[in-house]
């Protein structure tokens, strides 16, 4: 994935993760910007997602406690 | 900065167009100045302030002259013409004033520039300028006072003086001040040298009016130089010894022949010029006058070469030389009257010894004359009673000096035990009795009682009959002496084995402790009522002595006006007698001729006794007889002398006044002074001393001479008399011309006296000062003319006794009376400066005086006097409370912002100046009704009447006050709109003088003024507003910008200083920061055609170096543009880039985060238009995250007391200090911190800017709008410094925020606005807010873990977060501190100032 996930694509997102079954590795080192609507997509699929982000986004994630739902990677770039 | 100049325009006032009509005499003059040559130009164009001023000049009938213009342009009026100008008019008209006062410029320069350059008045009394008005170097004094005449914009234009020429005054106070001290001399006769000493002390006192004196005297054919003043001592024009022949040096023939002579002093060199630099020219010679007679002298007196030989210069000169001829005079009278008392005394000595010795010798002439004088007596009485009446008085005085040798050979023998007593039984009281009865006629015709009780003793007394007559006929004559009225008693009884004889009075008694004294010889009791005053004082020695010898004794017994009884006691028998002087036979009791003459001095004592002088008159006139009717009043208690002294002065030619007493003679001398009096010393009632006491101490006998006659010899008498102010002292016996003789001399010098008193009246009454002398308890006892004519109160009145009826009143003035009582206490001290005082006119005007007031020593009396002389301040004060008035109208007119407060503002003063009710000011519109002011009443509320005053009014000539008949004075004034009437109801118990009239006038006249500068600035306000609007900087301002903006000149809000921003086309934005010369409206309107050039050179994209450089040729081009500075720049707010150039302005200034400041002093050329083609520069600097930049005008850092170094780094102290504040607070707090103590005196603009400029966003409340708005949330963000990491966290907080907006807030009104903000403040400070308008959705409630999370992310992300819900909308405030590594270490500015060469030209 690359871009910023907001209000204006959630949707479009949600929709994507709906479509797949099973763990799911999402990447977000492309994405510079996460919402808490798109964390609420996130958090829908929690148990079966890993997710890979830069320290831009990790914070977020740590902060909104996906990190204890999910699996998170962070990566260096 | 320099001044702007602008003089009003001239409007068309058709009532002043002929400024030269209240010229009188001097307008056509004027007139026919060609004005056109001067600087002034033709009056026709000249502003109204000038016509106004010479309006008041001409009208005024004070002394004035004005000067205006560059040259300052001279102009006086008729009164200073006629005063001051003399010869130099009509040439000094219209000439530069230093041209017209060159000689006297460089006192009077430096007062004119103090003039106008402060604009304060000065004030010179009395000031000594040497002009020539009159073809010479004049000395003169001038009292005046310079003050500013303003233009229409109130800067000074010119100036008027207000004088008045002092120069008879001060001259005339400083020669009588010389007369005085010549007068003063403390001592009343001395040596003549001393005298003459002394008075050329004086002169030498005054070296302006005498530059030297030399005083000769005729002295054993020479002239002598008796002293000499002014160093002249050694000089060769000034020898010791002058033959009388010799003519080459002075005139002293014509000296001698009393003449006085003006000496031309060219060819003497070295001659001392006194108090003046140069010497005379020449020297007036005056003779010392003696009456009758050669001058005693002469006096040469050098003149002052810088005044006039004129009427009373030379009267001065003569008065001095008549002081120092009375003084020789004097000196001399008094060495010739010593050594006639010394000569006196010695023949008083040799008659004592003349009449001690050989009294007895007498007897046999005067037998040989009374025998004769009996005969004649008796054959002549009948045939020629003149003949009779002369002979009786040769009998009467033959007797009495019968009597009085008789009595002194009786004490001679007495005194030589030889007396040859004859002791016979007599019956005492028959012979007593008979005694007595001589007495009654003589008792009884003076109106007393005469009672004789004398029955038969038992046994007869022995006594010396002749002895015992001397005895009774002494107490008797005595007894009717000192009796006024009542009775006289003469009794005999027997007592205690004693014959008792009394002679009782009624008299006027004797003091006890006189009665002691009373039998001592020569003992008389003073101060004593009695018939007369003759007598030796030996009459009751006499008796004493004569009871003693008949072993009786005498006592006196006396009440003080009872009487006095006299008791003599005789024993019986003969034990108490010597042997051998007993005689046994019978005493006659015949009267002998012993009596005679007691009872006919008696007789002589009473009033009718003396026959009319007229009768005694012989018809020769004697060779002594007064050139002029003279007067003499004759005081003589004895008959006999006041007869003679008659009859001798009236055949002298004299008219004769004759009185028996001192009390008649001061009665007749007040009532008519005579020209001489001649009294006796030894008078009853008042002596002679006495008289002359009382007549020396009464102003109108002060000056009447006095010859006094006793028989008293002796240098101690007549220095007595002398002293107590008699002019001349004869003793008795005198020949008829000796008298004669003395008389005249005392006539004609009093004549002569009187004529130095007649010029002392003449010389004070001409003193243009009021003169006056008080007595020690303050009473005026003398006036001259300028006294009166000043107060009102004249000679007539004298004395004038404390409190004198000029002082203010008590009740209605006690403030003038404590200010008079003061300098009445504080009259000590010759150089005290005068006063200025309130006094009050007989006519009960308020008059104001300087009054000088000293001590001084009456010559005549000894006693303290005070002279005092004062002059009329009247005007002088008038003209301090004209420039007081006229200032203060000048403040309020200078105040007032516009007409209707200038009005305000000048009624006010002058109902507070005149103290009176009310003011009205009616403005007469052209075009619309009269508008009243200074009442609460339109014009339709006034009366008819007065309706109709007002309106005739406003045809009356402009500033001349008229008395409109009901108490009021009415004055017309130019107002702007047409013609203005001011109507003053006057205080009825305050008089309005012409002084309040000339006052009221030119206050008029500086309200015309004033109105029609206020006009103007209520123009200028108009117009001011208007371009304000076009040109001041723009309404709106580019976010990141705060302004400031101060104009000079009140209450313009424009100037020539601006700045300048604006957005160009492609997004960046143009700041111009400029500084035109000058302030007020010219200035304005050369900055608004700037500013509007440099922003359309902007906005064409050139650059700031090219704009200005194109801007150089624009400015060539208009008026006033040259050296205009401008501070030029584009700046990309983006960035942060500028770029910018700069035309001589001062560098601007750049704060940054750390503390730390820069001058962005790159990119600087000249000022504009000063050189065109000129190649400028630029420079570029990338504003650094959060610093803030400051350009301005030199006005706020520019100080005359400091360099402008000093204002930089102190503006930029303040924007460093300021840096954590809003930009708004901060554009306060720097012109706060730099206001100099007294205001901003220049322009001064300001133009703040704060990278980045806060960042404001609106956006679509759709989902979609988010990405591009956080897109330029980074780029600010960036902007500001920030980190990625915590723009991020920012981004999110905000992202949330804006979401929630954008989620909930719109259900029911789509498509509605979110908007963001987001700004710095101070270090460290982000704040942001998010309003929309709709309703905010409560968090988790109903539970929806997404939005909530929203709010949980904004709170964690950010410090605080505020969340305001309301039913129109929510506003989320959030704020974060910016981490002090928040910013990006990559990220620097280029540092200012590199330049960067622009092609032009």
């Amino acid at each position: 994935m690359a871009g910023e996930i907001d209000l204006s694509n959630t949707e479009s997102f949600e929709k994507a993760l709906a479509g797949t079954k099973g763990p799911v590795v999402i990447d977000l080192t492309e994405v510079h910007y996460i919402d808490s609507a798109g964390m609420s997509v996130l958090f829908a699929h929690a148990e079966r997602v890993e997710v890979v982000a830069t320290s831009l986004l990790t914070p977020l994630l740590e902060m909104s406690g996906l990190t204890s739902m999910a699996t998170v990677r962070g990566v260096d770039r | 900065m320099g001044r702007s100049d602008d003089s009003g325009s001239r409007e068309d006032r058709p009532g002043l167009t002929d400024v030269f009509a209240e010229g009188g005499e001097i307008g056509p003059d004027l007139a026919a100045v060609d004005w056109a040559a001067t600087p002034l130009g033709p009056p026709d164009g000249w502003p109204q302030s000038l016509q106004t001023a010479v309006s008041i000049l001409l009208s005024s009938r004070f002394s004035m002259w004005m000067a205006w213009g560059p040259e300052l342009t001279f102009f006086c009026n008729d009164a200073y013409r006629l005063n001051t100008l003399a010869r130099k008019y009509p040439w000094a008209l219209g000439r530069p004033a230093e041209q017209v006062w060159a000689e006297i410029w460089d006192d009077i320069g430096p007062r004119v520039d103090t003039v106008l350059t402060t604009g304060r008045a000065t004030w010179d009394e009395a000031l000594l300028l040497f002009v020539e008005r009159s073809g010479y170097s004049e000395e003169s004094y001038h009292t005046f006072s310079y003050s500013p005449l303003r233009d229409e914009s109130g800067a000074v234009a010119g100036m008027l003086c207000v004088v008045s020429e002092e120069t008879e005054r001060v001259i005339g106070e400083r020669r009588m001040a010389t007369l005085r001290d010549l007068g003063s001399d403390p001592s009343v006769a001395r040596e003549e040298q001393e005298v003459l000493s002394y008075a050329c002390a004086q002169l030498d006192g005054n070296q302006r009016d005498l530059p030297f004196t030399l005083t000769y005297l005729f002295d054993d054919g020479h002239a002598r130089l008796a002293c000499a003043t002014g160093t002249m001592a050694e000089h060769p024009a000034a020898p010791p010894l002058i033959p009388l022949a010799d003519e080459s040096l002075w005139p002293v023939a014509a000296a001698r022949r009393g003449e006085s002579s003006v000496v031309d002093l060219e060819g003497i060199t070295g001659l001392p010029g006194g108090a003046w630099e140069r010497p005379p020219t020449s020297a007036l010679v005056v003779p010392l006058q003696r009456p009758g007679g050669v001058p005693h002298g002469f006096l040469v007196a050098g003149l002052n070469r810088h005044r006039p030989l004129d009427d009373g210069y030379r009267g001065f000169v003569e008065l001095v030389a008549g002081h120092l001829a009375a003084g020789v005079a004097g000196a001399r009278d008094f060495r010739a009257q010593q050594r006639r008392a010394e000569e006196l005394a010695e023949l008083d000595r040799a008659k004592t010894a003349f009449f001690s010795n050989i009294s007895h010798e007498f007897r046999t002439p005067l037998t040989l004359i009374m025998g004769p004088v009996q005969d004649l007596r008796d054959r002549l009485s009948q045939g020629d009673p003149q003949a009779g009446q002369e002979l009786e008085v040769i009998h009467r005085n033959g007797l009495r000096l019968g009597k009085l040798v008789n009595t002194l050979l009786d004490f001679s023998r007495l005194e030589a035990g030889r007396m040859q007593a004859v002791f016979q039984p007599v019956d005492l009281a028959a012979a007593t009795a008979e005694l007595a009865s001589v007495f009654r006629s003589a008792v009884e015709r003076a109106g007393l009682d005469f009672e004789i009780d004398c029955p038969p003793l038992p046994r007869p007394v022995h006594v010396d009959l002749g002895l015992w007559e001397k005895v009774v006929l002494n107490l008797l004559s005595n007894a009717l002496k000192f009796t006024i009225d009542g009775s006289v008693r003469v009794s005999v009884r027997e007592a205690g084995g004693k014959a008792v004889v009394t002679v009782a009075d009624t008299g006027v008694g004797v003091a006890p402790n006189e009665i002691s004294r009373l039998f001592e010889r020569f003992h008389r009791i003073e101060h004593t009522w009695s018939r007369s005053q003759e007598g030796s004082g030996i009459g009751l020695a006499l008796v004493q002595e004569l009871v003693h010898l008949h072993g009786g004794t005498i006592r006196a017994d006396s009440t003080v006006d009872e009487g006095t009884t006299f008791t003599v006691e005789l024993p019986f028998g003969t034990e108490h007698l010597p042997a051998g002087t007993l005689s046994q036979e019978t005493g006659l009791t015949a009267v002998s001729d012993i009596s005679t003459p007691y009872v006919q001095e008696a007789l002589r004592w009473l009033p009718d006794a003396s026959a009319a002088a007229e009768d005694l008159l012989p018809g020769t006139a004697a060779a002594t007889a007064p050139e002029v009717p003279a007067t003499v009043l004759v005081a003589d208690d004895n008959a006999d002398m006041r007869e003679y002294l008659t009859r001798l002065l009236l055949r002298a030619g004299y008219d004769v006044r004759a009185v028996n007493d001192g009390v008649a003679a001061l009665e007749s001398a007040r009532a008519h002074p005579p020209d001489l009096v001649v009294s006796d010393v030894m008078m009853p009632r008042m002596d002679g001393l006495s008289l002359v006491t009382a007549l020396r101490a009464d102003q109108r006998t002060m000056a009447v001479p006095v010859l006094l006659l006793s028989a008293r010899a002796g240098q101690e008498a007549s220095g007595e008399g002398l002293r107590a102010g008699a002019d001349d002292y004869l003793v008795k016996p005198f020949a008829a011309a000796d008298l004669l003789a003395r008389v005249r001399a005392n006539v004609d010098l009093a004549r002569l006296r009187g004529r130095h008193a007649r010029w002392r009246d003449a010389l004070i009454d001409s003193l243009q000062e009021a003169f006056f002398v008080c007595d020690e308890d303050g009473a005026v006892v003398e006036v001259n003319a300028a006294f009166t004519e000043i107060l009102g109160y004249g000679p007539e009145g004298l004395p004038y006794a404390v409190p004198h009826p000029w002082w203010p009143d008590e009740r209605t003035d006690a403030e003038a009376r404590r200010q008079f009582a003061e300098a009445l206490e504080a009259k000590a001290g010759r150089d005290q400066r005068g006063r200025t005082l309130p006094v009050t006119h007989r006519d009960g005007r308020r008059v104001w005086i300087s009054a000088l007031m000293n001590p001084a020593r009456d010559p005549d009396t000894g006693r303290t006097v005070t002279v005092g002389t004062f002059r009329d301040a009247t005007a002088e004060h008038h003209v301090r409370r004209r420039e007081t008035a006229l200032a203060e109208m000048s403040m309020r007119l200078s105040r007032a912002t516009s007409a209707a407060d200038a009005l305000t503002g000048a009624l006010e003063q002058l109902q507070a100046l005149w103290r009176i009710e009310q003011v009205l000011a009616v403005v007469f519109g052209r075009d619309s009704a009269p508008r009243v002011s200074g009442a609460d009443l339109g014009w339709a509320d006034l009366p008819g009447p007065q309706r109709d005053i007002l309106a005739a009014l406003t045809e009356h000539s402009a500033l001349m006050p008229v008395f409109t008949g009901d108490g009021s004075i009415a004055v017309t004034v130019e107002h702007p709109d047409g013609p203005m009437v001011l109507l003053l109801r006057l205080d009825p118990g305050h008089q309005f003088t012409e002084q309040d009239e000339l006052l009221l006038s030119l206050l008029a006249g500086h309200l015309t003024q004033g109105l029609a500068r206020a006009r103007q600035i209520d123009q200028q306000r108009e117009t001011a507003l208007a371009l304000q609007r076009a040109i001041l900087g723009p309404s709106h301002l580019p976010g990141g910008f705060a302004v400031r903006y101060e104009p000079a000149a009140r209450p313009l809000e424009v100037g020539g200083d601006w700045y300048d921003t604006f957005a160009l086309p492609d997004g960046r934005i143009g700041i111009v920061v400029g500084d035109c010369v000058g302030r007020g409206l010219s200035a304005a309107a050369v900055m608004g055609q700037l500013r509007s050039a440099c922003r359309a050179l902007l906005l064409q994209e050139i650059g700031p170096a090219r704009a200005l450089m194109a801007l150089d040729q624009f400015a060539a081009g208009v008026p006033g543009a040259l050296c205009t500075t401008v501070f030029c720049g584009v700046l990309d707010p983006d960035t942060g880039h500028l770029v910018y150039s700069s035309a001589g302005h001062p560098p601007a200034i750049l704060a940054l985060v750390d503390g730390t400041t820069e001058l962005l002093e790159g990119g600087r050329s000249i000022p504009l238009a000063v050189k065109l083609d000129v190649l400028r520069t630029e420079a570029e600097c990338v504003l650094p995250p959060r610093s803030t930049l400051l350009t301005y005008t030199d006005g706020l850092v520019e100080r005359r007391s400091s360099s402008l170094n000093e204002g930089i780094d102190k503006a930029a102290h303040a924007v460093q200090e300021g840096r954590v504040n809003g930009l708004e607070d901060l554009a306060g707090q720097i012109m706060a911190a730099l206001a100099p103590s007294g205001g901003y005196d220049d322009d001064v603009a300001l133009l703040l800017y704060r990278h980045p400029a806060p960042l404001e966003v609106t956006f679509p409340a759709e989902p979609g709008e988010l990405q591009s708005a956080r897109g330029k949330l980074r780029t600010w963000l960036r902007q500001c410094g920030f980190s990625t990491g915590h723009a991020q966290r920012v981004l999110v907080a905000v992202g949330e925020a804006s979401a929630n907006a954008i989620e909930h807030a719109y259900r029911d009104a789509a498509r509605q606005a979110v908007q963001l903000r987001l700004e710095t403040v101070g270090d460290s400070d982000l704040h942001v807010t998010v309003v929309d308008t709709g309703t905010w959705k409560t968090p988790n409630s109903p539970p929806d873990a997404s939005r909530g999370r929203g709010t949980t992310i904004m709170h964690t992300m950010m410090d605080e977060v505020a969340i305001l819900p309301d039913p129109t909308g929510t506003t989320v405030t959030m704020q974060v501190k910016i981490p002090h590594d928040a910013t990006d270490p990559d990220h620097h500015h280029r540092p200012a100032g590199q330049a960067r060469p622009q092609g032009g030209g």
